[in-house]
């Protein structure tokens, strides 16, 4: 790759604004069958409240069949056996198998919360708010809601649900809370979603957490970079499985490593673990494969994206300084003078 | 020859006497001159129809298939007095489901649709297929996790022998309320807006599970001459209440309002922070 570098945010940018448009807006262009044809194939792109998706997401049938098929059979029979779960696990299969092809990309490179995220994040840099990173003693803590959220909100709660020791909201309790349900909706001129659900009291307690969440997310958004990501359980869901997946951040240690920390200020999940002297841990539970990374690595060929054993993606001197003449490793753009990497704690 | 008198007198009897024969098992409606199918959903792939009229001997249903022609692949039940079972035998998302009686001067087709909830091609294909001479296709059928609701507006396509019925006057039957002639466009296209939902007293109250909103049903109901026959279908499906119902959209604002504050706290100007 010699001459001009290529610049893997701008691709990704533009993969980002097309599939925005197709999990938003999809059913427009296929049609409004194809969502359901599509999901059985692909099942992790858009809100299923949206009616006007291109596919929806795969944490609503894992909702649905933990509640009506395990759940309510189970209450129904006063049994569980293996043909009571094979629907959940065949369900666990199909998500799979698109995940084993694009894995955590699907994070950073489709999905349309995430989009959204980053598109405030750059708004906010452009408006010159100062951008925040968590107080160091809050990562770890952060990073383990996502776990709690996939465990209780996707599987636990509706399988309580189903059983009828929950109100029926908590079958799809994750549904509910998750802020792709309310903006998938607005973006379509739908306003239903947002209006809050006054049913019964697990309408009420989920749809408050929700619009709660919706908010805090919108504008935390402008200053923090993708605050809602953090503890997404898809991202879970991603990393259950990544060492499956092909596509994948790989290091080749160099004797800088730790010293710039470019790596760590351009990571917009604050992954530490990048920047260290060793290669352990670097395509780590909360990588998203946005490629920042490897864009502001200085050194030659030390991080690399790669599908299976090809190098898709390497970092490289040149690349960094031409991503380094727009914008800090943070995001802040470099038209405005920067405080000292433009990013404060806390 | 005296038995094929027989039998197409007795044909054109029932076929006269269809709209009325709704009372003739289970409940009589008094919204509809129309006979109202219930539905009985078992799981993801079971459905069970009762109150069927004596007019109809079989129920047809058609899967939604790709690449087939949907006539071909369709299968014709027996209808129980007791109830007519159909399933889905593998092949999930729309059937189409209908009950034909036809006489010499009349033709009366029941059709509805039933989403079983399950991996399945698309309808689409299903539904453009000619299926009966007279029919009233919905375009679309709303997805898995949505429904006609109260309010809103529901499209149909209204064609006899795969021709549109421009100009062609419907009638919108629904519990509760009078009788709607309306009028499709020049393709053929009838606009309908689902009226007025009629919630119970305990339904109004509620409090109430959003996540099961009660559904009633309603009905199309299409007649056209032709061939010297006098062609009436029905098309039957299920409505719910207005997309607010249980929701409170001002509250939902100031909630997300509030979480916007909580996020807009952590806002700084750089000037600020200098300062």
């Amino acid at each position: 790759m010699s001459g001009r570098a290529i610049s893997l945010s701008r691709l990704r940018s533009g993969v980002q604004i097309i599939l925005f448009m197709v999990t938003v807006y999809g059913g427009l262009v296929i049609g409004p069958y194809a969502a359901d044809k599509i999901s059985t194939a692909l099942p992790a792109l858009s809100c299923t409240y949206d009616q006007q998706n291109g596919a929806w997401c795969a944490l609503r049938p894992f909702q649905h069949l933990s509640s009506h098929q395990v759940g309510e059979t189970m209450a129904r029979t006063g049994t569980a056996d293996w043909a009571l779960f094979a629907p959940l696990l065949w369900t666990l299969l199909a998500f799979l198998s698109f995940f084993v092809v694009l894995n955590k990309a699907f994070c950073g490179w489709v999905c349309p919360l995430g989009s959204v995220q980053e598109l405030l994040y750059t708004i906010g840099r452009r408006l010159g708010m100062v951008a925040h990173n968590l107080p160091p003693g809050w990562l770890s803590g952060v990073r383990s809601i996502k776990w709690f959220l996939l465990l209780f909100f996707v599987f636990l709660l509706p399988l309580a649900a189903g059983l009828g020791w929950l109100p029926g909201a908590a079958g799809e309790a994750w549904c509910r809370v998750c802020p792709s349900r309310i903006l998938t909706t607005l973006l379509t001129g739908n306003g239903e979603q947002i209006a809050l659900a006054v049913g019964d009291s697990g309408d009420i307690v989920l749809g408050l957490l929700g619009n709660l969440l919706f908010g805090f997310m919108v504008t935390a958004a402008v200053v923090v970079r993708q605050p809602f990501c953090r503890i997404c359980p898809m991202l879970a869901f991603n990393a259950i499985f990544k060492r499956m997946a092909p596509l994948r951040l790989t290091k080749n240690p160099h004797p800088h490593c730790g010293r710039c920390r470019s790596c760590h200020a351009a990571c917009p999940m604050e992954i530490a673990e990048i920047a260290l002297p060793q290669d352990k841990n670097i395509f780590h539970d909360d990588c998203t494969l946005c490629g920042r990374c490897v864009e502001f690595c200085p050194q030659d060929q030390v991080l690399h994206l790669k599908f299976g054993p090809v190098s898709l993606y390497r970092s490289r001197p040149e690349i960094f300084r031409a991503r380094s003449r727009v914008e800090l490793a943070n995001g802040s753009l470099r038209t405005r003078k920067p405080s000292a990497e433009g990013v404060s704690h806390g | 020859m005296r038995a094929k008198w027989a039998v197409f007198i007795c044909l054109g009897t029932l076929a006269i006497a269809a709209p009325g024969m709704a009372g003739e098992r289970g409940p009589s409606p008094d919204w509809t001159p129309y006979p109202v199918l219930r539905k009985e959903v078992k799981g993801r792939t079971e459905l069970r129809l009762v109150a069927i009229p004596q007019g109809f001997e079989t129920l047809t249903d058609f899967p939604p298939t790709v690449g087939h022609d949907p006539t071909a692949l369709a299968r014709v039940v027996p209808v129980n007095p007791e109830g007519t079972t159909l399933r889905a035998d593998g092949v999930g998302n729309y059937h189409w489901i209908m009950a034909q009686s036809s006489g010499p001067q009349q033709e009366y087709t029941w059709t509805t649709a039933h989403y079983f909830a399950m991996a399945g091609p698309s309808p689409a294909a299903m539904l453009v297929s000619p299926k009966s001479r007279l029919e009233i296709i919905p375009q679309p059928l709303p997805r898995e996790f949505s429904r006609y609701r109260a309010g809103e507006t529901g499209h149909f396509l209204v064609r006899f022998g795969q021709h549109p019925l421009p100009n062609q006057v419907v009638t919108l039957y629904a519990p509760g309320q009078p009788e709607e002639r309306l009028a499709t466009d020049a393709q053929g296209i009838l606009r309908v807006q689902l009226p007025p939902f009629p919630l119970s007293p305990s339904q109004q109250t509620g409090p109430q599970p959003r996540h099961r909103p009660p559904l009633q049903p309603f009905q199309l109901a299409v007649t056209w001459p032709a061939e010297s026959k006098r062609f009436t279908t029905v098309f039957q499906y299920e409505y719910g209440p207005d997309p607010f119902y249980n929701r409170n959209p001002a509250w939902g604002w100031l909630v997300t309002g509030v979480g916007m504050v909580g996020g807009a706290s952590l806002w700084r100007s750089r000037k600020g922070e200098r300062a």
